[in-house]
C-alpha cells in the first residue's frame, strides 16, 4: 500500500519538477542569463550564490536553475520575481487561498447537490424528474462558465442587488462558487445517474432482492454504495476543471486570486509573474490529482487487496 | 433508456436510428455549420466594416441581430464567429483524437513499461488545465488561433488515450487473437482488422463530447482574449465586449452570442448522447445471453 | 422423505421479452406443481425458457420481461398479483433462490458476514448476535471450515465454490419452503460441482425442503431430482418421475438429451451422440411442433400442429404426437 503511495508521490515530484523546469527555462530565455537578475536588486549575494560560484556553476544555465529551485521554489518565496506591489508573500498566499476556496467549495457544493439528484433521477428512471434532470444537465453542461458568471452577476448584483458588485472579502465568493457549481453539478448528476443505473442492473442487486430485502434497502445499501466508488475516479478531473473555472471567474467577478493576478500580469506583459502563477496552479492541480488518486485506491476494496 | 432483456438468441437487430433528441441536435448543428460556411453569402456585410452612423442599434430589418458599438453588424459577426469556434474545435479534437489513438493503442498493445510510462505521462498532462497550457504557449508565440488550437488539443489527448487503451485491452482480452497469432497472422493485420473497427464506433461518441468541450474552451479563451485578435470575431470575445452594455440596456450584444454558443454546444451534446445510446443498443443486440 | 401438500402451482405461464422486432415469447404455456419435500428438475438447453419461468415465480424478471398470461399459486395464493410488499415477504422467506454466478451475486463492497447477517435478520426478529451465531453454524453446515476467516472476507477474495456455499448458506438461513437453484454448479469445476450437489441434496432432505433444480445436465437430474420437467422452446415437452423417464423417455428430445450425456466408466464404447440440427430461435419458431426439424420421428402432423401435453400414464405426460410409440 505504502509502496503505491510512494510511487505516486515520486511520479508527482517528477512531473512537478518537469513543470518547474519548463517554467524556469522559459523565464531564463526571456530574461537573459544573468544570475544577479534573479536576485532582488537590493539583496547582497548570499551563501547559495557563493557556493555556486565555488563549484563553478555561477552564471551557467544549470547554476541558475539550481539557484531558482533552492532559493525560490523550495522556500516558496517569490519575492523579487513577482512584480512591484505584490512582492509580499502574504498577498500571494491570500490570493492563492481565494482561488483554492472557490475551487474546492464549488466542487463540494456540486457533489452535495448533484449526487442526490443523480441518484433520484436514476431510481425514478424515465419519470418526470429524470427527464427534467437530464434536460437541465445538458443545458447547464453546455454553457461556458464565464457566461453563467456574467448572467448571474447581472441578475443578482446589478439588477436585484442582493450581492455586492465590488469585492468585499469572502462573501463576494458566493456568486463565483455558485457559478462554478452549476457547471460541475451537471457533470456529477449525469455521472451519478449513469453509475447508479449501471449498478442497479448488476446480478448482486437481483440477488439482494431475491433475499426478500426491502426495495429501499436494496437500492441504498447495495446499489448506491456501489455506485459512488466509480464516481470518485472522476473527482480528479472535476477539480482540474474547477481550478480552470476558478481562474476564469476571478476575471469575471474581479476576485483578487491567482487567476486575476495572472491575467493582469499578461496585460502588463509581466511574464515572470505569469509563469509563477502557472507554476503554482500546475503544482496545485498535480497535487490534487495525486491525492484523489490515492484516496480512490484506498477506498476501493478490490484494489486495496492487491497491495495488502 | 432501453435495456435488453434476457432473451435467448436475438436475431437481426433492427435498423439503428437516432432518437428525437439526437435528431434535433443533428439538425441544429447542421444549421450552425451551414451558417458558418455560407456566411459570406448570407449577409451583405463584412465582419469588420465599421459604420459610425449605426452604432449600437437594436435589432431591425437591416441588422437582424443589431449592431455593436462600432456599427458592425452582429449577425455577420456571429456567423463568422461560428467559423472560429467550429474550426478550432474541429482541429483541436482532431489532433487530440489522432494522438490519443496512437498513444492508447501503443500503451494497450505493448503493455508493460511502455504502458506505464505513457499512462503516467497522460496523467500528468491531464493534471494541467488547458488554460495554463494556452497561457504558456501564448507567452512563447503570442495570442493566436493556432496556439489556442494546440493548447485545447493537448488537453484533450489523455481522455482519448485512455479510451483507446481501454478498448484495445478489451479487444485483446478476447480469445480469438491468440488463435490468429497461432495461425501466424502478423500483429499489424490483427490490429487493423479487429482492434480498429471496435474502437471507431466508441471513438465517434467520444469525439462529439470532446468537440463540445473544445467549443466551450474556445469561447472561454476567446472571452479572455487569447484566441483571435480584433477585428476577427469570436463568440467569447463578442460577449466580453458586449457585457458592458448590459446595464445600459443593449441586451442584444450579450444574448445573441450567448445563444449561439448555447445552441451549438447543446446540439453537439444531444447528438453525442444519442450516438452513445445508439452504440450501446447495437452492442447489446450482439451479446445476448440465455 | 415426505411428499405432501402442493406448495407451488404454475398454470399456463407465458413470459415474453422485447426483441429487436417486437415481443418474443420465451415461455409458452408452462404448467407444473411442486410439492413439499419434492426435488423437481427443470432441464433444457440455453434458450429453452427454464430460467425465465423461474424468475417469474420470484417476480424477478429483468429488463423487458413480462408475464403475459397464466397464473402462479403459492399455497393457493395468486402471487403474480402481488404488491411489492408482498413480494418482499415471499422472497427468501417462502421461496429462496440461488444463482449461476455466485461471485457476481454477492455485493463486492460488503464483507461476507454482513451479507449473511442481512439474510438472517431479514425476515425474523432476532438480535445481531443471534444472527451471527446462526450464520457461523450455517457456514459450517455448508462445509466451510475456516468460518471466521471467510466471514471477514470480501467476495472478490473468494473462489467460486466458496461463494456458492455462501449463497446456499444465505438461502438456507431464511428457511424457505422452496429453494430455486438456477444452474448452481454450471460455473464450477467438476469436483466442486459434485461436493455442492451432494451437500445440497443432503441439506434439503434434512429440512424437507422442496427444490426447483434448473440445469442443462441430465446427469445432475439423475443425481438429485425426484421428478423432472424437460423444456424445449419455451414449453414442457415431457414431465414425470425421474426414474420412469430415464427408463423410457416418451419425447424424442428427452431421448436425445439422454443419449448425448456421456457416461464415463460405463462399458459402452461408441460414437458420441448429439441431437441433429441447431437449437431453435425463439423469434423464428417453425410451425407445428417446435422440435420437428430435428426429430427423426417427424410425421406430417408434427409439421402442422403443435402437440399439447398428454398425460399418457399416471404422473407422466409428454407433448408429442408419437406418445406411446417406442422411441429409442
Amino acid at each position: 500500500m505504502f509502496r503505491y503511495i510512494l510511487k505516486r508521490l515520486l511520479w508527482l515530484a517528477f512531473t512537478l519538477l518537469g513543470v518547474i523546469f519548463l517554467t524556469f527555462t522559459i523565464m531564463y530565455f526571456l530574461r537573459g542569463s544573468n544570475l544577479p537578475v534573479l536576485l532582488s536588486p537590493d539583496e547582497p549575494p548570499d551563501g547559495l550564490s557563493r557556493a555556486l560560484e565555488h563549484v563553478g556553476l555561477y552564471g551557467t544555465y544549470l547554476g541558475d536553475f539550481l539557484y531558482f529551485l533552492l532559493r525560490y521554489v523550495a522556500r516558496l518565496q517569490f519575492t523579487g520575481l513577482v512584480s512591484g506591489k505584490l512582492t509580499d508573500i502574504n498577498t500571494l498566499s491570500t490570493r492563492y487561498l481565494y482561488t483554492l476556496i472557490s475551487c474546492l467549495s464549488a466542487v463540494a457544493v456540486s457533489w452535495i447537490v448533484g449526487l442526490p439528484l443523480g441518484i433520484a433521477a436514476a431510481t425514478r428512471s424515465g419519470g418526470f424528474l429524470d427527464n427534467v434532470v437530464s434536460a437541465l444537465t445538458v443545458g447547464f453542461g453546455s454553457m461556458p462558465t464565464f457566461w453563467v458568471g456574467l448572467m448571474l452577476l447581472m441578475l443578482f448584483a446589478s439588477k436585484l442587488r442582493i450581492v455586492p458588485m465590488l469585492f468585499v472579502g469572502l462573501p463576494s465568493l458566493i456568486l463565483p462558487v455558485v457559478t462554478l457549481s452549476l457547471s460541475n453539478i451537471s457533470l456529477v448528476t449525469s455521472a451519478a445517474r449513469s453509475s447508479v443505473l449501471e449498478t442497479l442492473d448488476k446480478d448482486f442487486i437481483m440477488a439482494a432482492r431475491a433475499k426478500g430485502l426491502r426495495e429501499s434497502l436494496v437500492i441504498w445499501r447495495h446499489g448506491v454504495r456501489n455506485s459512488v466508488l466509480p464516481l470518485l475516479s472522476t473527482l480528479g478531473s472535476q477539480l482540474t476543471k474547477a481550478l480552470t473555472g476558478a481562474l476564469v471567474v476571478e476575471y469575471v467577478f474581479s476576485i483578487p486570486g491567482i487567476g486575476r493576478l495572472m491575467f493582469d500580469s499578461i496585460s502588463n506583459r509581466d511574464f515572470n509573474t505569469v509563469l509563477i502563477c502557472i507554476l503554482i496552479t500546475a503544482v496545485t492541480s498535480g497535487a490534487i490529482n495525486v491525492v484523489t488518486d490515492v484516496l480512490y485506491t484506498f477506498i476501493n476494496p478490490a484494489v486495496k487487496r492487491r497491495y495488502e | 433508456m432501453e435495456r435488453k432483456g434476457r432473451l435467448p438468441s436475438l436475431t437481426g437487430a433492427g435498423k439503428p436510428r437516432l432518437d428525437t433528441a439526437a435528431t434535433v441536435g443533428l439538425i441544429l448543428l447542421a444549421l450552425v455549420v451551414i451558417g458558418a460556411v455560407l456566411a459570406p453569402v448570407l449577409t451583405p456585410y463584412e465582419y469588420g466594416t465599421l459604420d459610425t452612423d449605426t452604432r449600437t442599434e437594436p435589432p431591425s430589418w437591416e441588422h437582424p441581430l443589431g449592431t455593436d458599438r462600432f456599427g458592425r453588424d452582429q449577425l455577420t459577426r456571429i456567423l463568422y464567429g461560428a467559423r472560429v469556434s467550429l474550426l478550432i474545435g474541429m482541429l483541436a479534437v482532431g489532433i487530440a483524437a489522432a494522438l490519443g489513438l496512437l498513444t492508447g493503442i501503443a500503451a494497450g498493445y505493448y503493455g508493460g513499461l511502455v504502458d506505464s510510462v505513457l499512462m503516467r505521462l497522460m496523467d500528468s498532462v491531464a493534471a494541467i488545465p488547458y488554460l495554463l497550457i494556452a497561457t504558456l504557449i501564448a507567452i512563447f508565440a503570442g495570442f493566436t488561433a493556432r496556439g489556442t488550437t494546440i493548447a485545447i488539443g493537448i488537453s484533450l489527448v489523455p481522455d482519448f488515450a485512455a479510451l483507446a487503451r481501454a478498448l484495445v485491452l478489451n479487444t485483446l482480452g478476447k480469445g480469438f487473437l491468440e488463435a490468429e497469432r497461432a495461425f501466424g497472422i502478423p500483429d499489424s493485420v490483427i490490429l487493423f482488422r479487429h482492434v480498429l473497427p471496435n474502437i471507431i464506433s466508441q471513438y465517434i461518441a467520444k469525439f462529439t463530447n470532446a468537440f463540445a468541450e473544445a467549443v466551450l474552451a474556445v469561447t472561454t479563451l476567446g472571452y479572455l482574449n487569447y484566441a483571435v485578435q480584433p477585428p476577427y470575431p469570436e463568440w467569447g470575445d463578442l460577449l466580453a465586449d458586449g457585457y458592458i452594455y448590459i446595464v445600459s440596456g443593449q441586451w442584444w450584444l450579450t444574448v445573441f452570442p450567448g445563444l449561439a454558443i448555447l445552441i451549438t454546444v447543446v446540439s453537439v451534446n444531444l447528438l453525442g448522447n444519442g450516438l452513445s445510446r445508439l452504440i450501446d443498443s447495437r452492442a447489446g443486440a450482439n451479446g445476448g445471453r440465455s | 422423505m415426505s411428499v405432501g401438500t402442493v406448495l407451488l402451482e404454475v398454470r399456463n405461464l407465458h413470459v415474453s421479452f422485447r426483441g429487436a422486432r417486437g415481443r418474443v415469447e420465451a415461455v409458452r404455456g408452462v404448467s407444473y406443481d411442486i410439492r413439499e419435500g419434492e426435488v423437481l428438475g427443470i432441464v433444457g438447453e440455453s434458450g429453452s425458457g427454464k430460467s425465465a419461468q423461474a424468475y417469474s415465480v420470484m417476480g424477478l424478471l429483468r429488463g423487458t420481461g413480462r408475464v403475459t398470461d397464466g397464473n402462479v399459486y403459492f399455497r393457493g395464493e395468486d402471487i403474480l398479483k402481488y404488491e411489492r410488499y408482498q413480494w418482499e415477504a415471499l422472497r427468501g422467506n417462502a421461496i429462496g433462490m440461488i444463482f449461476q454466478d455466485p461471485v457476481a451475486c454477492l455485493d463486492p463492497m460488503m464483507p461476507v458476514y454482513r451479507q449473511l447477517r442481512e439474510a438472517a435478520m431479514c425476515h425474523s426478529e432476532i438480535s445481531r448476535r443471534a444472527a451471527d451465531e446462526l450464520c457461523m453454524q450455517m457456514l459450517n453446515m455448508v462445509g466451510v471450515d475456516d468460518t471466521k476467516r471467510v466471514l471477514r472476507q470480501f467476495p472478490s477474495g473468494l473462489s467460486g465454490g466458496m461463494c456458492q456455499r455462501i449463497m446456499i448458506a444465505m438461502a438456507l438461513l431464511q428457511e424457505p419452503q422452496i429453494l430455486i437453484a438456477d444452474e448452481p454448479t454450471t460455473s464450477l469445476d467438476v469436483m466442486m460441482q459434485a461436493q455442492i450437489i451432494l451437500m445440497l441434496k443432503q441439506l434439503c432432505r434434512e429440512r424437507n425442503m422442496a427444490v426447483m433444480f434448473i440445469t442443462h445436465d441430465m446427469g445432475l437430474v439423475a443425481e438429485i431430482c425426484d421428478t423432472v420437467c424437460v423444456m424445449y422452446a419455451g414449453r414442457i415437452v415431457e414431465k414425470g418421475p425421474v426414474l420412469d423417464i430415464f427408463d423410457s423417455p416418451a419425447h424424442p428430445y428427452t431421448a436425445g438429451l439422454m443419449r448425448a450425456t456421456p457416461n464415463l466408466g460405463v462399458d459402452e464404447k461408441g460414437p458420441m451422440h448429439s441431437i441433429d440440427g441447431v437449437p431453435v430461435s425463439m423469434s423464428g419458431l417453425p410451425p407445428g411442433c417446435a422440435f420437428h426439424p430435428r426429430c427423426r420421428h417427424c410425421k406430417d402432423i408434427c409439421r402442422e400442429k403443435e402437440p399439447d401435453e398428454i398425460e399418457f400414464t399416471h404422473g407422466r405426460s409428454a407433448a408429442c404426437w408419437m406418445v406411446g410409440k417406442e422411441l429409442r
